[in-house]
């Protein structure tokens, strides 16, 4: 495996353990590795930087991507979730994660709420995080 | 010698070949097929839950579903990895260039019908207003191919927009957020009406009966990954029967550049595209339904006209959220359709014609094709997205287009097309949608809209409009591009305007009524 392939296997384990928690299926890593090639934004010196930033400082990963998503548009990091989304979302292990198959009004409401919590806190940390480590 | 030859496999050269049949034609196309069928059978999100892992069918090994990560995006239909070739290949057979104008073009068979939402309108009187034709004019092709490829819908209330039809199959069934919004409306119906908007069920080339060998729609919801669905309507089922029973021939792998007319004949250019040779065909007549786009720049390329800025018409769109909060949290319809559910139409004194929408599920497309649309972290999005989906509809609004002098489509030096088209949403149709919506309980915000690029809806026309009197670079009531004896136009390039409903329906039956007006319809 190259230099650049290892890095990108190290980036899709962390990510994912970030987003989803647990093992990634390595049929996924694998699958994420080959996506870059044909994403040439994900795979910039400066995206390449700021990976190594956060995977070496065990940065949050998300708080980061939003930060810079809100403020830039669409930053290499959000190219690089969202292959990792759609890698997962074909697999029927992350179904329920995507569709709703219980009802139920209140804990979604309640669920939404605290998504929303979650974003605000997200962005005040990840625009530390940019400007601490030089991220932008 | 051959009688006709048609340049393309879409709506209006399959009508072309349908109207024509029996007479020597020779039907030339690109004719790109799909790479085969995913292994997908029954209900898309049965599958999903039940099989491991669904990559090669919904991704694919060339990730073509990622298409849409980096680089222009294009329509959520034409990007998996058996739908895609629908557009494939396209940005080196007809190079576009334009800053504002996110068109495609598409050289498979069937061309862009493809990937359509199966609207099927009738332009009636009003929407004719422009052209040197009426609805009576085409009425007889309306019939005769609403009897070939079966539509369902009903003549509710949009019958006075969509023309009335006596022949049509049952509506599809509808989702519970779509029956609530249209109950919605029918208690309200003389409020919505005295705003000049309607709601109705839609008409669609989707069979909800068995017709003519073809089964009925059984709400799989893999309109965006399976292509050839035989209960949604596609122009390759027709020409495939034609070519089967000998009544035209078709002739794949050539794309057309160039014709030439000669004293009682045209003389059409092909490239080969497989020895990448030059040929030539012989017929008395040429239809041109290569799409309008492809059309135009055959027509500039046979002048070697590399100066002239000819007009060009597209519907502008908005895309709407519309989410109704009961349902928030409820199990998604999975046993759905990403089929339009319902159509709006919705008059208003600043357009010239009124402007219709379709509403849509959320249930067709993954996922991850909207979950960074939302402005949350991602995580939270997620988490929206799995509770909003089964409260939310999308309207898709369709302005009319609009003439205008900065909107033109030319062919330069180096063979690529120029297109230039600016256009910037008054609002004021979404504000009105929103605000009556919300009467009947469907939330929305106007800044919650999107506004796709130019180019996105597909419906592109009136490059070489149809006039009872042309000029250059127009056409005659019979399709005969002005200045040649023996050249038609036959698809959206001669519509002297678009209105805001889809332009397929009447594309066929105009092609139908083109070529069955040809001397002796050939035959």
């Amino acid at each position: 495996m190259s230099g650049e392939a290892e890095a990108l296997a190290r980036e899709a384990r962390t990510l994912h353990r970030a987003l989803f928690g647990g093992a990634i299926p390595e049929e996924v890593v694998q699958r994420y590795i080959r996506a870059h090639d044909g994403c040439p934004a994900a795979r910039t010196e400066a995206a390449r930087r700021a990976l190594d930033i956060i995977l070496s400082r065990n940065l949050d990963a998300e708080a980061i991507e939003y930060a810079l998503r809100l403020r830039k548009g669409d930053p290499a990091l959000t190219q690089k979730f969202q292959i990792l989304f759609y890698l997962v979302e074909v697999r029927s292990a992350y179904y329920p994660r995507f569709v709703n198959e219980r009802p139920g009004a209140a804990r979604a409401a309640w669920e939404m709420l605290q998504a929303v919590q979650h974003s605000l806190v997200k962005f005040v940390k990840g625009c530390y995080l940019i400007r601490r480590y030089h991220l932008d | 010698m051959i009688d006709a030859i048609i340049v393309g496999s879409g709506p209006a050269g399959t009508a072309s070949a349908l109207a024509l049949r029996g007479a020597r034609v020779l039907v030339l196309d690109v004719g790109y097929t799909a790479p085969g069928t995913p292994a997908l059978d029954g209900n898309i999100y049965a599958a999903r839950r039940q099989r491991e892992d669904l990559f090669s069918e919904l991704i694919g090994e060339g990730f073509e579903g990622l298409r849409n990560i980096s680089g222009r995006k294009i329509s959520l239909k034409l990007k998996s990895p058996f739908t895609s070739y629908v557009v494939h290949n396209w940005e080196r057979l007809c190079p576009l260039s334009s800053t504002n104008f996110e068109g495609v073009v598409s050289f498979a068979q069937g061309g862009l019908a493809n990937a359509w939402g199966a609207g099927v309108y009738r332009f009636t009187d009003r929407e004719l207003s422009e052209f040197p034709i009426s609805a009576s004019d085409l009425t007889p092709y309306f019939d005769e191919l609403t009897a070939h490829i079966g539509v369902s819908g009903i003549n509710d209330d949009l019958a006075a927009y969509f023309g009335r039809d006596l022949c049509l199959l049952p509506p599809i069934r509808i989702s519970a957020v779509a029956r609530e919004i249209l109950a919605a409306y029918e208690r309200r119906k003389s409020h919505f009406r005295a705003r000049g908007i309607t709601v109705g069920l839609p008409r669609l080339a989707v069979l909800t009966e068995p017709h003519d060998g073809r089964p009925a729609y059984s709400y799989d919801n893999l309109e965006f990954f399976k292509p050839y669905n035989q209960a949604i309507y596609n122009p390759v089922f027709t020409l495939d029967k034609l070519v089967a029973r000998g009544e035209v021939e078709l002739r794949r792998g050539f794309l057309v550049t160039r014709f030439e007319e000669r004293e009682s004949f045209v003389e059409v250019t092909a490239r080969n595209l497989s020895l990448g040779q030059d040929e030539v065909f012989r017929a008395r007549k040429l239809l041109l339904a290569a799409g309008t786009l492809s059309t135009t720049k055959i027509v500039l390329a046979a002048r070697s006209d590399t100066r002239t800025r000819l007009p060009l018409l597209d519907n502008p769109m908005c895309c709407i959220p519309l989410i109704r909060p009961r349902y928030i949290g409820a199990a998604l319809e999975v046993n759905d359709s990403s089929l339009a559910q319902l159509n709006v139409v919705c008059e208003d004194e600043s357009l010239s014609g009124p402007v219709q929408a379709s509403v849509y599920g959320t249930t067709g497309p993954l996922r991850s094709d909207v979950l960074f649309e939302f402005p949350l972290a991602i995580s939270a999005n997620l988490t929206w997205a799995r509770y909003l989906s089964p409260a939310m509809a999308l309207m898709m609004l369709f302005y009319p287009g609009q003439r205008d002098p900065r909107n033109y489509i030319c062919l330069r030096p180096s063979g690529e097309l120029e297109v230039n088209y600016e256009w910037r949403s008054p609002g004021t149709v979404e504000r009105k949608l929103i605000r009556e919506f919300r009467r009947i309980g469907c939330l929305s915000l106007l800044s919650l809209c999107q506004y796709p690029p130019m180019g996105a809806s597909l419906h592109y026309a009136g490059t070489l409009p149809m006039r009872q009197t042309p000029g250059e670079y127009e056409t005659h009531p019979d399709g005969r591009l002005e200045g040649t004896r023996n050249v038609h136009i036959v698809d959206g390039a001669c519509f002297s305007a678009l209105p805001s409903k889809n332009l397929t329906f009447t594309i066929m039956a105009n092609a139908m009524r083109i070529a069955r007006g040809l001397p002796g319809a050939m035959a």
